[in-house]
């Protein structure tokens, strides 16, 4: 059965609940009865929606008018914040585990927005934690989960993932997940060389141990590029995210760094994209300078090939070969920093030859051919 | 007396008019209602609890032993769940009597008897749906008809109940 995949930009439902969570009090009470009067809150509604509830409810507390389903919201804001407070602590374990190995340690996404951008512990579902360690201690890392009885999701993947991934999902018998990462995104790997996120980070306790979070900079980068493609759950959390750190720690995001990090790893186009949404849809105020220089970045072909394959929702495409093979060559494109055709596709050589495991040229197209 | 939060193993918040806790050594949850929220947010601050029933008793009009019986009862509940540990008397606090009628004067509106719930059986308590199998109570309490729907069904199939 193929997968159902979400549009990164919200539908008109969705969009009028994103207002509830983030707009002013004086407004939200109004866009709450709205989406009520679209969708029946009782009865399905989709995840990307349900995953904003806790930062609606939040949202709504603000307004002194009696709030349809309020308890309700309630329970789920309380079942989060549980959910969030026992991932933080396991995170915490493992944190304290690598640092006594001397593996240093970044905590990503929601565990560090949840502090940083929203300032509540509760508002921002996570299903997983995510901790990124350098990408030369990585083997290591992956050998301490393995003997604290985590157990790696894809294990045949390790060796790809630390060639071409970001990240290797962990899985312990209990049920909490881990995804290690040695880079934020997929666009931010050059060569396989550790990225400069490290020099830049910021100190972060989790739960109560220490450790270090990209910096708002990078936060906010980091949001946008992986928030901004189609996605089995609807990944609309970009939006407030971005929202709520922009407003939230404004002051102390490095507005150059962050287009020169936009130039370097080729990722204006999905941050033009996605300021422009922002500011027309949420009134978010981004400096005119970065406006500016966000134009000036020479957007490349592969690109735009990446960024249009990220908006498409084309499953159905990809059972025929040579849509697969294009499919392959944008999750190159992705990654690459070769520029140049001739080079390109010389990468694109090895790439499916280090997939294929070392296969000559008619066993790569046999494998590709009878592939599902 | 005064007590000081067991940190790092405890974390909390107050949503509402609910002060809400985990105890990460187990995994227990914790709400406490009623007045029990502004003495928590007394004893996090360092203020002394016998100050407290002074201050209550007063503001309410209420004999001062029933306000002293029903807190001891509280405080000795915090304590047995490890969510608080006395503070040493060289522990010195900044939170002044003052400050602490403010507190009661602004969030105290009524008096009843400070209460803490437990809740060990987290695993059933995260498999909920909030919209729809929790009681009226709130999160983590199922609602009855979902807890007599699973009992009927654990006597039906003896052999899949827990």
């Amino acid at each position: 059965m193929k997968k159902a995949y979400s549009n990164p930009f919200p539908n008109k439902e969705q969009e009028i609940l994103l207002k509830t969570a983030l707009f002013p009090p004086a407004d939200v009470a109004m866009y709450w009865k709205e989406w009520n009067n679209l969708i029946d809150f009782e009865s399905f509604f989709d995840i990307g929606s349900f995953r904003l509830m806790p930062l609606v409810y939040k949202n709504l507390l603000k307004c002194e008018t009696e709030i349809p389903f309020i308890h309700k919201l309630k329970n789920i804001y309380l079942q989060n914040w549980y959910k969030n407070q026992q991932l933080f602590h396991e995170g915490s374990k493992i944190v304290s585990e690598f640092e006594l190995k001397n593996i240093k340690t970044i905590i990503l996404k929601g565990a560090a927005l949840s502090h940083f951008a929203y300032k509540d512990k509760g508002v921002r579902p996570m299903s997983d934690i995510d901790i990124m360690v350098p990408y030369n201690q990585a083997v290591e890392a992956m050998k301490l989960l393995k003997s604290n009885k985590w157990k790696a999701e894809f294990e045949n993947y390790i060796e790809y993932n630390l060639k071409f991934g970001r990240s290797m999902m962990f899985r312990r018998e209990d049920g909490f997940e881990l995804d290690l990462h040695w880079h934020p995104f997929f666009e931010a790997q050059e060569k396989n060389k550790e990225a400069d996120f490290w020099d830049k980070a910021i100190p972060f306790e989790l739960s109560g141990i220490q450790s270090q979070s990209l910096c708002p900079a990078d936060m906010l980068l980091e949001v946008i590029v992986h928030g901004l493609r189609y996605n089995p759950i609807p990944p609309i959390r970009w939006i407030p995210d971005s929202v709520k750190l922009i407003l939230n720690c404004h002051n102390e995001i490095d507005w150059d760094y962050f287009i020169d990090q936009t130039r370097k790893y080729r990722v204006a186009l999905k941050v033009k994209k996605a300021f422009d949404y922002l500011k027309d849809t949420f009134n978010l105020s981004i400096p005119e300078a970065v406006d500016k220089n966000l134009k000036q970045i020479r957007i490349s072909y592969a690109e735009q090939l990446v960024y249009f394959d990220a908006m498409q929702q084309d499953e159905d495409e990809v059972d025929r070969f040579f849509n697969k093979l294009y499919k392959l060559f944008l999750i190159y494109l992705r990654q690459t920093k070769d520029r140049g055709l001739i080079r390109q596709m010389i990468g694109f050589w090895r790439f499916l030859r280090f997939r294929t495991a070392g296969k000559n040229a008619f066993a790569i197209v046999w494998y590709y051919m009878k592939k599902k | 007396m005064r007590y000081k939060i067991n940190y790092p193993h405890i974390v909390h918040d107050t949503i509402e008019d609910e002060t809400i806790l985990i105890n990460l050594k187990n995994g227990n949850y914790y709400n406490i209602e009623n007045s029990g929220t502004v003495l928590w947010d007394i004893i996090e601050k360092g203020g002394d609890v016998n100050d407290s029933c002074d201050l209550i008793a007063k503001k309410f009009k209420l004999a001062p032993e029933k306000i002293k019986n029903d807190i001891e009862i509280f405080i000795s509940n915090l304590l047995m769940e490890n969510l608080l540990v006395p503070l040493n008397e060289k522990d010195i606090s900044s939170f002044e009597i003052k400050e602490m009628e403010v507190l009661i004067n602004e969030k105290m509106k009524k008096y009843a008897a400070p209460v803490i719930n437990k809740y060990s059986d987290m695993r059933d308590a995260l498999m909920l749906d909030p919209i729809h199998e929790v009681d009226e109570r709130g999160w983590p309490t199922m609602n009855e008809d979902l807890m007599f729907r699973e009992e009927a069904e654990n006597e039906l199939n003896p052999d899949h109940s827990n």
